[in-house]
């Protein structure tokens, strides 16, 4: 078991790697990402969404369960975030980066690895999951930095529901029922694109990692990483056990609870100008800490 | 529907999407180098690679295929040479060079991948190594000819940046790993397929951004003549080595293909740079891309494939 989540595991952090290696030795300087992570922000990741949820079997048996659980991970991490917050008395805008660490995990990391773990067959299950992990996470990422930044709820709420990763979630489910993965080429190039996505935005993640941001407020730092890396999968792990879920499932619910945060939240957190340095610091220490733990969290879902 | 246009809908979709992208500025002009770049450095040699080093390529029809693939390059350049007895400016007439003889093989890898499988992605992968440092010497010794700029060209930065050419170095490495037998399957061969996906997305969007329908209008009349130059005289001297060299089946199908792809818009970032008409060459590039869509599925039925 421990070379079939080696060899499924490698690859992805070997290209996460390689991202940084090519940023960090000025091969690609940081100026040219800027690019990058628009077309990540506003093309790549929703079509990648899109065509994760238009084209899932959600009639699975095991598509509801998981995705209540999904929702009810989500919700919970986010009630701990906040209270964390509120126990710490951190203000607004450290209290939203937070929050949107412990929340939006990386749906592409998860189901990148998933698929090379379990096959193919995993992708229901896992567009299950990712479903209401994403929509509530990204829901809860934009409406956080939006109140942080002094906006009221309706301003928050307009924000969020304008977020092209909200449209493409929820486009993508309503392609899913309307029958739209029949027309093939209409979904033709948007298959294209998101076919390509996954390693650009892995590569992305990879130039990303900012470790001079991992210097100062180090109990901040490691508030967040510990809720995405620690509680993370403790609580998705918890969940399948209390309900019994076992196999891809347990594996599914695993890897999106130990998985790093998204690269998304930077994005979001640099719209509103908004706590970046302190984001970008916990985004690259959840990936760093998600190496290890998400093989290890990996290997305990099997196991289950 | 046939395996041609099934695969060409969705490259020109994505193609019309990095239009859009630039034209609602959703991702900025001045955003679009840096996804240019990434392409070129890295997803694109990693896609070559990937390609190359795991085909099963067959030595003596390869060789056949790829001698006269170079040839029709070297052909077209003296075709093109030609109309320097034309009169028209060198700066213009670089331009008219250029679109001749220059490719985009990145529309073409997208669609032999995506229609002929393996092979037929390995055969068009397999062309860009012999074929770039030869287009690129060719085209830069025209410019510094004919070209309008008063600095005179760094020949050692010229050749060092053939050398150095990541997409020869993943072609030239993809070929060594093949030869050898080495990265058939592992980590190395995993990472780089992983990281190649990307490529093809990447560049035909990219290709889309960079369309100019503004300069469709500048020079009609020598902007119809490289167009012409480009979409049928290429393929017909394409298929025509390809037959003396005794090239047949899908080899032959994509040395026709070759031929009739779009301009490059390498041309117009070497135009800029070295004096030529480079608002010509963006003409060029749009019109071959556009009218590539009518004139790559014809040439193809027509070579059989």
């Amino acid at each position: 078991m421990t070379g079939t989540i080696l060899s499924a595991f490698l690859p992805i952090f070997a290209v996460i790697a390689a991202g940084y290696g090519v940023r960090a030795s000025g091969y690609l300087p940081r100026e040219f990402w800027r690019g990058v992570n628009a077309l990540n922000h506003r093309l790549l990741l929703p079509a990648f969404l899109f065509m994760v949820l238009a084209t899932a079997d959600l009639c699975h048996p095991e598509a509801g369960r998981l995705a209540m659980l999904s929702a009810a991970g989500s919700l919970a991490l986010l009630a701990l975030a906040g209270l964390i917050c509120a126990g710490a008395r951190l203000a607004a805008g450290p209290g939203a980066a937070v929050s949107a660490v412990a929340v939006q995990w990386n749906f592409v990391l998860t189901l990148a690895l998933v698929t090379r773990l379990a096959g193919p067959e995993a992708a229901p299950l896992a567009a299950a999951v990712i479903a209401p992990g994403v929509l509530i996470g990204a829901a809860a990422t934009v409406a956080g930095f939006a109140l942080a930044r002094g906006a009221g709820l309706a301003p928050a709420a307009g924000r969020m529901a304008r977020d092209p990763l909200v449209l493409a979630g929820l486009a993508g489910l309503a392609a899913n029922a309307a029958g739209l993965a029949r027309f093939e080429a209409i979904l033709a190039p948007v298959e294209l694109i998101g076919a390509g996505a996954l390693p650009v935005i892995l590569l992305a993640m990879g130039a990303g990692l900012d470790f001079s941001a991992l210097k100062g407020r180090i109990a901040v730092l490691f508030a967040g990483a510990a809720l995405r890396c620690v509680a993370g999968p403790a609580v998705f792990l918890g969940l399948a056990l209390a309900f019994s879920v076992s196999g891809t499932g347990a594996l599914v619910l695993a890897v999106a609870g130990a998985a790093s945060a998204a690269a998304f939240v930077y994005a979001v957190a640099a719209d509103f100008e908004t706590e970046t340095g302190l984001t970008a610091g916990m985004i690259t220490l959840t990936v760093l800490v998600s190496v290890a733990v998400s093989p290890l969290t990996a290997a305990l879902a099997l196991a289950l | 529907m046939s395996a041609v246009a099934a695969a060409l809908i969705p490259i020109f979709g994505v193609i019309a999407l990095g239009w859009g992208l630039r034209k609602t500025r959703l991702v900025r002009v001045e955003l679009w180098p840096g996804i240019n770049r990434l392409s070129y450095q890295a997803l694109l040699p990693a896609l070559l690679f990937s390609t190359i080093s795991t085909a099963e390529i067959e030595g003596a029809q390869v060789g056949a295929f790829l001698s006269a693939a170079t040839l029709a390059f070297l052909a077209m350049g003296a075709i093109a040479l030609a109309f320097k007895a034309l009169p028209v400016d060198g700066p213009a007439f670089t331009s008219l060079f250029q679109g001749g003889v220059r490719w985009n093989g990145f529309v073409l890898l997208a669609l032999t991948g995506a229609a002929y499988g393996p092979e037929g992605a390995a055969l068009t992968a397999l062309v860009f190594a012999p074929t770039v440092p030869i287009i690129n010497v060719m085209c830069v010794a025209v410019l510094t000819i004919w070209g309008a700029s008063d600095k005179a060209p760094n020949i050692r930065r010229v050749a060092g940046r053939i050398v150095t050419n990541p997409l020869i170095i993943g072609c030239l490495l993809g070929a060594l790993a093949n030869a050898l037998n080495l990265f058939q399957t592992g980590p190395v061969a995993d990472t780089a397929a992983l990281a190649g996906r990307a490529a093809l997305p990447l560049i035909l969007l990219a290709i889309g951004a960079g369309l100019d329908f503004s300069a469709l209008k500048a020079r009609p009349g020598l902007l119809s003549l490289s167009v012409t130059l480009k979409l049928i005289v290429a393929p017909l001297v394409f298929y025509g080595l390809g037959l003396a060299f005794g090239v047949e089946g899908l080899a032959l199908v994509i040395l026709i293909a070759i031929g009739a792809t779009p301009g490059a818009a390498a041309s117009y970032v070497l135009a800029s740079e070295m004096g030529g008409d480079a608002q010509l060459m963006a003409g060029h590039v749009t019109a071959t891309t556009l009218l590539a869509f009518i004139a790559m599925p014809l040439w193809i039925g027509f070579a059989g494939g």
